[in-house]
């Protein structure tokens, strides 16, 4: 699975592609964890490029919400991990195990970066 | 080697030269003299080889300049130098005594050099002529034996350690070695624990016949199936996949079934059971590990399967005709998470003739070698085809069309199916 990042003033945009797996899914925790490291807790997960999304990934994905949404950044605004561009596959998957109730999803990353 | 040697004129005259040699400075001046016109001055290069060790030898040399390299299996892994013979000193004497007169060792210059030679019969001539001189040839041959054992004494010591060091390398391998067959065989163990925990037989319920499989990617698996009785014509059927694989998700998984198999006896609707599952998972559960199950009760008389779906694949009907539908559905969320999660609950019904299959997502991601996954269409592919026989050949022909789609690919991920015929 390749990542490639954009920073933005406010918030990280990082697009995947390719497959979030077991197998691939420590590289993109050990990538937020360096952005959360910077004192970056605002992230857009852009998912036009996902091919398929596994419960490891889905794992991943929950426990870099929790600790995003856990830090506070002003008294205003706290840190979130929120997802655009979900291919139709990618929302079925996350409809069919519950998890779009669970995060913020947009159609488009400028939707999504806007959000914050 | 002739080819080396080149009778060269020099200004010291060989009278002086030779009685400059320790080993025939006591002769007397007329066997000097005639030794002078004997032994033929010659020069050799520096780096070439005068004689080889195992060659046939007659001569034997002085050395009058330069230096002279005694080696021991040149051009081997075992070449070692032996000795420098210098100005004065004498080479290839070994093979004057030595009966078949084959070289002991092989010489080579290490600069310019120069030498007179003589011969053996030379030498026979001048022992008999100077029989004292042999005394002096017994002493120099019995240093040189002793500087050759020395030698040989430090060869065998390096060797030793050698040995010892492999040795060494050998027992930290070996270490390494057992401690790996004792993770494998702990792996052994855990996963014949893991075998023993699944039911160990198929239920009976009359007019249904059952299939279940589980294949963990690993040696142990986070997938998990279970059959529950409840009463004369009611049984649970349970699946759950946790969210990883290995020896990790195996114990979460163990952990979820045993709970699901203690509150299914008391609670009203599978979805109390998900819910107070849930409950307990959450009080046990900081690693953020989480579980999708389907939970549903089959009703014998009505063919009809009532489940609650927590965040897992849909269940798969199967219609006598060959039809594959799944059935609507709404949120189901995951086991272990959150502290009130939605689960999608359902009543289908099994026709008769038809089949109802359940399985974990291993089998929609089972990918082969050029990286596409064998997903939902094939699946139902898969069941359609199935020629209305039992649970049991359901299963295989699942198994058999991820098996021919993944070819050589390794298996990724765990797959377990459930079936269940309506005869």
């Amino acid at each position: 699975m390749e990542i490639s990042h954009r920073r933005l003033s406010r918030v990280d945009v990082l697009s995947l592609s390719g497959r979030l797996d077991a197998a691939s899914s420590p590289a993109l925790k050990q990538q937020i964890d360096s952005l959360f490291a910077e004192g970056r807790y605002r992230i857009v997960l852009d998912l036009g490029g996902l091919e398929t999304l596994s419960s490891a990934g889905l794992r991943i994905l929950t426990d870099v919400r929790k600790r995003a949404r856990e830090r506070k950044i002003t008294d205003l605004e706290g840190g979130d991990v929120r997802i655009a561009s979900p291919s139709a596959y990618i929302r079925e998957i996350l409809d069919l195990t519950g998890f779009t109730t669970m995060f913020e999803i947009y159609a488009d990353t400028l939707e999504a970066v806007g959000s914050f | 080697m002739t080819k080396y040697m080149t009778a060269v004129r020099d200004q010291i005259s060989n009278e002086t030269l030779i009685g400059q040699v320790p080993l025939f400075a006591t002769l007397p001046h007329d066997e000097l003299r005639r030794l002078a016109e004997t032994l033929r001055p010659c020069a050799i290069p520096g780096g070439a080889v005068l004689f080889h060790e195992g060659e046939h030898g007659d001569r034997f040399y002085i050395v009058v300049d330069g230096q002279i390299e005694i080696i021991k299996a040149l051009g081997t892994a075992d070449e070692r130098l032996i000795a420098l013979r210098g100005p004065g000193e004498y080479i290839g004497e070994m093979s004057l005594f030595h009966k078949q007169g084959l070289r002991a060792a092989s010489v080579r210059a290490r600069g310019p050099t120069q030498l007179l030679e003589m011969t053996r019969a030379e030498f026979d001539a001048l022992l008999h002529r100077q029989p004292t001189l042999a005394y002096e040839m017994v002493r120099v041959l019995s240093i040189r034996l002793r500087e050759s054992d020395d030698a040989m004494i430090r060869d065998l010591q390096a060797k030793n350690q050698q040995v010892t060091q492999a040795y060494q390398e050998l027992q930290a391998a070996q270490a390494q070695l057992i401690e790996k067959e004792r993770l494998e065989r702990e792996l052994q163990v855990a996963r014949s624990i893991q075998e023993s925990i699944l039911p160990r037989a198929l239920p009976q319920l009359a007019g249904f016949d059952f299939d279940a499989r589980s294949l963990p990617a690993r040696a142990v698996g986070g997938d998990c199936f279970d059959f529950i009785a409840l009463g004369p014509d009611t049984l649970g059927i349970v699946i759950g996949d946790a969210c990883d694989k290995g020896v990790p998700a195996a114990i979460f998984m163990a952990l979820t079934r045993s709970l699901l198999r203690a509150e299914a006896g008391r609670a009203r609707s599978p979805r109390e059971a998900l819910q107070n599952v849930n409950r307990h998972l959450l009080d046990m559960n900081d690693a953020g590990m989480f579980v999708t199950a389907i939970y549903g009760v089959l009703h014998q008389p009505t063919r009809s399967f009532s489940y609650a779906r927590a965040g897992h694949t849909l269940p798969l009907l199967r219609g006598v005709g060959g039809s594959v539908l799944a059935p609507p559905h709404s949120t189901g969320q995951p086991l272990g998470l959150w502290p009130d999660p939605s689960f999608d609950e359902q009543r289908i019904v099994i026709p008769r003739g038809g089949a109802l299959l359940l399985y974990t997502d291993g089998v929609t991601e089972a990918g082969n070698a050029q990286g596409a996954l064998f997903g939902g269409r094939r699946l139902r592919t898969a069941i359609s085809e199935y020629r209305s026989g039992s649970a049991q050949e359901l299963c295989d022909n699942v198994l058999q069309a991820i098996g021919d789609f993944r070819g050589p690919a390794p298996q990724d991920d765990d797959v377990t199916l459930v079936a269940v015929r309506a005869q």
